[in-house]
């Protein structure tokens, strides 16, 4: 599984330059801006979706029809997507609480509780949006799983206009609770993908 | 024992179906798979790697029923697909270091060897190759790893002579090893009449051949003759198959049920697959 990850790792490198240091110039601004909530959801949507482009990506290069030819299974290939959703998501949130922690720090205004609640929203989105994209993804491919993915981040926004009235990231002291589910979802949604990948002919 | 055995392999796809097919492929040798496009080549060639789900039969592999030993198996098969299916943005020292970490036993100094062998660039992005080089990369991957067993689709395809003549004197360098073996599918028929053991003649999803190289020679034959003594040919003698040419027919038989008399000329593989996938067309468009 390491061989598949690495190879995501360059193509992360090779062939999202750009995309990469958007999240870098937004995770800068995030510390400067005095409501940063937008750039913090931005990030935290654009990590989570990572592995869905890197699965196009894939599948435009007849990747996932050259793992047939691998001593790789299916079942590895999908976990190793969860993998790397997982760190791009981990590695937003470290960034994002590094920006804030360093603004607080500036402005003198050190909350833990806040950051606590950040790393939560992280832990939350993050995981919950590939878990239920993802399913869709390796059963119909990425061409028609985007149609899911539309609709689950169109849904994901209406549901934080309604948790979120005033915009900002916010998340009741209550949702440390949601965090060990959406870990089990993460999970439960990775068995799914994998169960639903190996019966698809690629 | 045999690198490969294939037994009433089935396949349908609605549009497509490949017939009960039955193959054995002798460890240390080297197989061609012949067919014109969408015969069925690559749908065996992914039944046999799993890539695709059998609708019925068994495939072995070195061995092992491949329910049991895929995709572990694969440590021990280089595959090279008619696309190539190598990540685009990669270069090629870059793709020795994520195989390193996928093959169990890849050989980074065979990887250099056969790299610097083929002339391949080591910085410039697999999508930048040319097609022949991109064969050739690919190629050199499925052979860097202690492969005993290489499953090639269309290893050949696109290529200028050259490159054809490297890549087949790779696979003759690799095939010195008795251990070694291949199942090469092409429809250049050239470059498997070089290198080929066993020839299997694939047409429309059914096997219509599977034999030695040289005893094909052995058993078929063409002959020419007149309309008159072609009509009054036995029922017996085996016709693979027939063309009138305008001054007579020549037609492709086996040799042995000829009658006593009839000059017999040599025939090549490629005017025997012509022949006996025309004969076939005729029968499914009379019985149909």
């Amino acid at each position: 599984m390491s061989g598949l990850i690495l190879k995501d790792i360059y193509r992360l490198f090779l062939s999202y330059r750009l995309p990469l240091a958007a999240m870098a110039l937004l995770t800068v601004l995030s510390a400067l801006m005095p409501d940063p909530s937008f750039f913090i959801i931005f990030l935290c949507v654009q990590g989570a979706v990572l592995p869905v482009s890197l699965f196009s990506y894939d599948e435009k290069d007849r990747w996932c029809g050259y793992l047939g030819a691998l001593p790789v299974s299916k079942t590895q290939y999908v976990w190793a997507k969860y993998l790397v959703g997982a760190l791009a998501v981990a590695v937003c949130a470290v960034l994002v609480l590094a920006a804030q922690t360093a603004r607080m720090l500036v402005l003198m205004q050190l909350d833990l509780d806040a950051l606590l609640g950040l790393a939560e929203f992280f832990f939350i989105v993050g995981l919950t949006l590939p878990a239920l994209m993802f399913p869709f993804m390796f059963r119909l491919g990425s061409e028609k799983g985007r149609i899911a993915f539309i609709l689950i981040i169109v849904a994901a926004c209406a549901l934080a206009a309604v948790l979120l009235p005033d915009g900002t990231v916010s998340l009741p002291h209550s949702a440390a609770l949601v965090v060990p589910l959406a870990a089990v979802l993460y999970l439960a949604s990775g068995i799914l993908s994998a169960a639903l990948y190996e019966r698809r002919e690629t | 024992m045999n690198a490969l055995e294939i037994k009433d392999l089935q396949k349908n796809y609605g549009d497509f179906t490949l017939y009960p097919l039955d193959l054995v492929l002798p460890s240390g040798c080297v197989m061609g798979l012949v067919g014109e496009n969408g015969a069925g080549k690559s749908t065996t060639i992914r039944l046999i790697l799993g890539a695709a789900a059998r609708d019925g039969g068994s495939v072995s592999i070195l061995g092992t029923d491949s329910r049991e030993c895929l995709p572990l198996a694969k440590d021990d098969i280089g595959v090279v697909l008619d696309e190539a299916g190598i990540p685009e943005c990669l270069n090629a020292a870059q793709i020795g270091r994520v195989m390193r970490q996928i093959f169990s036993r890849w050989d980074d100094a065979e990887y250099a060897r056969l790299t610097e062998k083929l002339s391949l660039p080591g910085k410039t992005p697999f999508h930048k190759l040319s097609r022949g080089m991109k064969k050739k990369l690919a190629l050199a991957v499925a052979m860097s790893h202690g492969a005993k067993l290489l499953i090639l689709d269309e290893p050949t395809d696109g290529l200028d002579p050259l490159a054809r003549d490297e890549l087949t004197e790779l696979l003759l360098d690799f095939t010195r090893d008795e251990n070694h073996s291949v199942l090469i599918s092409s429809h250049i028929l050239s470059d498997l009449e070089k290198i080929c053991d066993y020839v299997a003649f694939l047409h429309r999803g059914r096997l219509l051949l599977c034999e030695e190289k040289d005893r094909i020679g052995e058993i078929f034959g063409v002959v020419h003759l007149t309309r008159e003594e072609f009509a009054a040919l036995p029922c017996s003698v085996a016709v693979a198959g027939s063309r009138d040419t305008g001054y007579g027919v020549e037609a492709v038989v086996r040799r042995d049920t000829l009658p006593r008399g009839i000059a017999v000329s040599p025939v090549d593989l490629e005017q025997l697959f012509i022949y006996m996938a025309k004969e076939e067309n005729v029968h499914e468009r009379t019985y149909s």
